[in-house]
């Protein structure tokens, strides 16, 4: 959450007040290097905040206290998922507590699940659908576990973990202790902030990974102060707490596998999850970005067993050495050349680190290089994403910007609400930030999470973002480019039903691209199952191919362009109803 | 100090009538000016504290003696009190807005708390006050880096590079940062020709060897990266740190198939680590 790089910068200056005193100059090392006026100011990547008018109505509640508790300024976590299949993107909001109690005593504190109406409108339908929730509220997941087809959730939080199982009539039944997943380690509840589903054992069924951030509680949390002003403590002042895999029995059962499979042997400070098999060997891997601490990388090694790989892989550190104050993180192909790479968000003077996969295990920093240095250091951000927003061929990168402490104007003359960016891939690992454009995509504001999915199927990538005490953004993208699209839906029939894990690498006429299914992206968030991909100017895909987790490989060939896909996993029959 | 004369004309034991006397005599034969002078020789020997009480003697009896409060204001931002600091460099420029030091002190305090607009007006009025002080235009450039005018910033940095002697430290630590930015930039090969005349302006200087070795790393040139790692590693200086020299040359020696050396650097890198979180 806070990362000591302020004081860095700040020590080597006052070398400037000894001068005379036998000390030399000052080092600007830490310097904050900020990105000029957009340089594509005629930028194809147009979002419109819709929502007023979508009768989306939820204010994210974190209940400032006087105390300044580390949760109030972590929560917000936002899902895009079909509950309902009816092939509109719905919209869950995670949501805050009061506090101490940590109870949601009235309304305002429920978690929201909106139904998209198909017209730009949404209904709330947390009540029927039973996910009010209990708790301060913090991260959440959207897969289906017990592949039945409808998407469940599960929703992480400080004090309650929560799994809901949807019975696809509009309602979830919480099945948590029933499921054992309720994120509790030997009686002690860890400060939950993130989760994601993954089938990390290639078995046909979602296993579940929760993220978990510092060793806090409400009664033993200390003030911490700048001055006179009481402000959110750095996460240097707790310790770390591990990280949980619960493996999926098939029976409506979770078994913690934390231990045997070596994930609890690895104890961070999470923040951000992202999955993808980063050295092609068929087992999907788990980046987790860690706050003012060395990043995991958990190498999957096909026994049950992960192994972190971090520090060896060049993904711990950034470029300079330094542990960042990492954020939400993306795991995906941003070059194209079959290797996912890694980025995530960071705070102020850290720089949000693009990490490029190299293909032999190894991973080069080049932050500096794509330009998203320059870019990035002035500023914090949180919730972010690598999807291909103007259908280029080329994925672009979303960050959604927020300083840390409410107060950081008075503490470090930093301005607390901070704009989204959209940083533009130019298709040479550069990027350019071409986030200027009308005013309710880049005014400031408290942002948190995002989730990203095209929520009117018009072949653009949408944004959900969650604002701290704000209403949330519905940031529909309406940018005007011509290009082609391709959204596939992957249904899992010996695979997990939505296919998570999957990687798919398609060949048009403009050349070949990867990517992979996953809803784990961001942070505190669950993006969109489905697997999208924009094609230039290419109006049929000559190739798909799909590496399904238990090794299924599947080709399609002459797929035209702008269409919403469902590929039925072949290969395999397990008679379940598709 | 005033234990000092005490003693030396005898009074330690405790004032008797005649002592008081000398006391008296004593205080007004040092006056303010002699206060300053000894609190700038304690500040520059590094006696903090002694030169605290000078200045506040000085102080005492001059209250706007404006290189009094400005050398009061260094020594209370070296003791993290901001906002003595401020008030005493305010006091200063309200005496003598053509106070060189107590503007650009006044614009380095901003700039160290972040606030780089607020460092601007007396970075600039220092600026004027002194066009050929390489320093207030150094900061102008950091400022103006700090608040995302890249292009205003290396402006500056040039300018600071032409104000400053031709071989010092100094014009390093300016070539350095103006190589940092550009590398930030992915100018790289403008980044490097900054690093390179920062080491032939201070061949000792550690950060313009370990900056020459980040640019050449990220051109492609790791066998020279390396080269120029060590000579930073094998230099003294407080701005980058040994750990960070160390994952530098882990890096370079894993791209040179040198897998011995990589690991030995990653494990002193760790060291060093762990050391400063001690």
């Amino acid at each position: 959450m806070c990362s000591d790089t302020l004081r860095s910068r700040t020590q080597s200056v006052l070398s400037s007040f000894l001068s005379g005193a036998g000390i030399d100059l000052p080092k600007p090392r830490e310097h904050s290097r900020a990105a000029g006026p957009s340089e594509c100011a005629d930028s194809p990547v147009i979002f419109e905040n819709a929502i007023h008018g979508s009768n989306i109505h939820f204010v994210l509640k974190n209940s400032v206290s006087p105390q300044r508790y580390s949760i109030e300024t972590m929560t917000g976590g936002v899902a895009v998922f079909d509950y309902n299949n009816d092939g509109l993107l719905d919209i869950f909001f995670t949501n805050g507590a009061e506090i101490p109690s940590l109870e949601k005593s009235n309304p305002g504190f429920y978690n929201r699940l909106f139904r998209n109406n198909g017209d730009g409108t949404f209904t709330d339908v947390t009540e029927t659908a039973g996910l009010s929730g209990t708790g301060y509220s913090m991260g959440v997941a959207a897969g289906d576990y017990d592949n039945d087809g409808f998407v469940d959730l599960y929703v992480a939080g400080f004090n309650q973990n929560q799994l809901f199982h949807n019975n696809g009539d509009g309602t979830f039944t919480d099945v948590t202790e029933k499921a054992g997943v309720s994120g509790t380690v030997r009686q002690d509840k860890p400060w939950s902030v993130a989760a994601g589903w993954v089938d990390y054992n290639n078995d046909g069924l979602l296993d579940l990974f929760v993220v978990n951030y510092l060793d806090y509680s409400l009664t033993a949390a200390h003030s911490c102060r700048t001055g006179n002003t009481v402000d959110y403590c750095s996460p240097n002042e707790y310790r770390g707490t591990p990280n949980i895999l619960y493996r999926n029995n098939g029976d409506g059962t979770f078994t913690n596998v934390s231990e045997q499979s070596h994930i609890s042997r690895y104890i961070g400070k999470g923040m951000g999850l992202a999955f993808a098999d980063y050295d092609g060997d068929g087992f999907t891997d788990i980046f987790i970005s860690n706050d003012s601490f060395p990043n995991f990388l958990l190498h999957n090694n096909g026994d049950g067993t992960f192994t972190d790989v971090a520090l060896l892989a060049g993904v711990a550190y950034n470029e300079d050495g330094r542990t960042v104050a990492g954020m939400g993180t993306d795991f995906r192909d941003i070059d194209n050349d079959g290797w996912p790479d890694i980025f995530h968000t960071a705070m102020y003077g850290d720089s949000f680190p693009l990490y490029r996969n190299l293909g032999n295990g190894q991973f080069e920093d080049v932050t500096e290089m794509a330009g998203m240095a320059a870019m990035t250091t002035r500023f914090t951000a949180w919730g972010t994403g690598i999807f291909d927003f103007d259908n280029d061929g080329n994925k672009d990168i979303f960050a959604a910007g927020s300083e840390i402490l409410d107060n950081s104007m008075e503490v470090n003359h930093k301005p607390y609400p901070l704009p989204n960016w959209i940083y533009h891939n130019l298709g040479n690992m550069r990027f350019n930030d071409v986030s200027v454009q009308e005013d309710s995509f880049s005014a400031p504001a408290a942002h948190r999470g995002a989730a990203f999915g095209d929520l009117d199927n018009d072949g653009r990538i949408d944004i959900v973002v969650t604002v701290l005490n704000g209403d949330p953004q519905l940031l529909m993208n309406r940018s005007p480019s011509h290009n082609h699209w391709i959204i596939l839906k992957l249904v899992g029939v010996v695979d997990n039903r939505d296919g998570l894990g999957t990687r798919v690498k398609i060949t048009t006429a403009n050349g070949v691209q990867y990517n992979q299914a996953t809803t784990a992206v961001g942070y505190n968030s669950s993006s969109d199952k489905r697997v999208y991909f924009g094609l230039g100017s290419a109006t049929v895909v000559d190739r798909i191919e799909l590496a399904w987790p238990t090794g299924v490989k599947q080709i399609l060939r002459n797929i035209r362009a702008d269409q919403i896909l469902t590929i039925v996993q072949s290969g395999g029959h397990t008679g379940r109803p598709h | 100090m005033r234990r000092k004369l005490l003693r030396r004309t005898g009074c330690a034991g405790g004032p008797g009538q005649a002592c008081m006397m000398w006391l008296l005599a004593i205080q007004l034969a040092v006056g303010p000016a002699q206060h300053y002078q000894n609190a700038k020789r304690d500040f520059t020997q590094r006696n903090f504290s002694e030169a605290v009480n000078e200045l506040d003697a000085a102080l005492h009896e001059s209250p706007y003696m404006v290189p009094a409060l400005v050398l009061k204001a260094r020594l209370a931002t070296l003791a993290r009190r901001p906002d003595v600091a401020k008030s005493c460099l305010v006091t200063a420029i309200t005496v003598d807005p053509a106070s060189e030091d107590a503007q650009f002190y006044l614009g380095v305090l901003f700039y160290m708390q972040n606030d780089f607009r607020s460092a601007l007006s007396p970075l600039q009025a220092a600026q004027t006050l002194a066009p050929g002080n390489p320093l207030p235009v150094f900061y102008l450039a950091m400022t103006h880096q700090g608040l995302g005018d890249e292009a205003r910033a290396l402006a500056y940095y040039q300018q600071a590079e032409t104000l400053s002697p031709q071989k010092s430290p100094q014009t390093a630590e300016i070539l350095v940062a103006n190589g940092r930015l550009l590398l930030s930039l992915g100018r790289t090969e403008d980044g490097i020709a900054k690093d390179r005349l920062a080491v032939q302006v201070d061949p000792k200087s550690r950060d313009a060897h370990y900056e020459l070795a980040r640019g050449l790393d990220h051109e492609g040139d790791f066998r020279n990266a390396a080269l120029e790692g060590e000579m930073a590693l094998s230099l003294p200086g407080d701005g980058a740190s040994d750990a960070q020299i160390h994952f530098l040359l882990a890096a370079l020696y894993r791209k040179l198939n040198e897998p011995d050396l990589a690991r030995a650097h990653l494990e002193k890198f760790l060291a060093a680590t762990k050391a400063a979180q001690r």
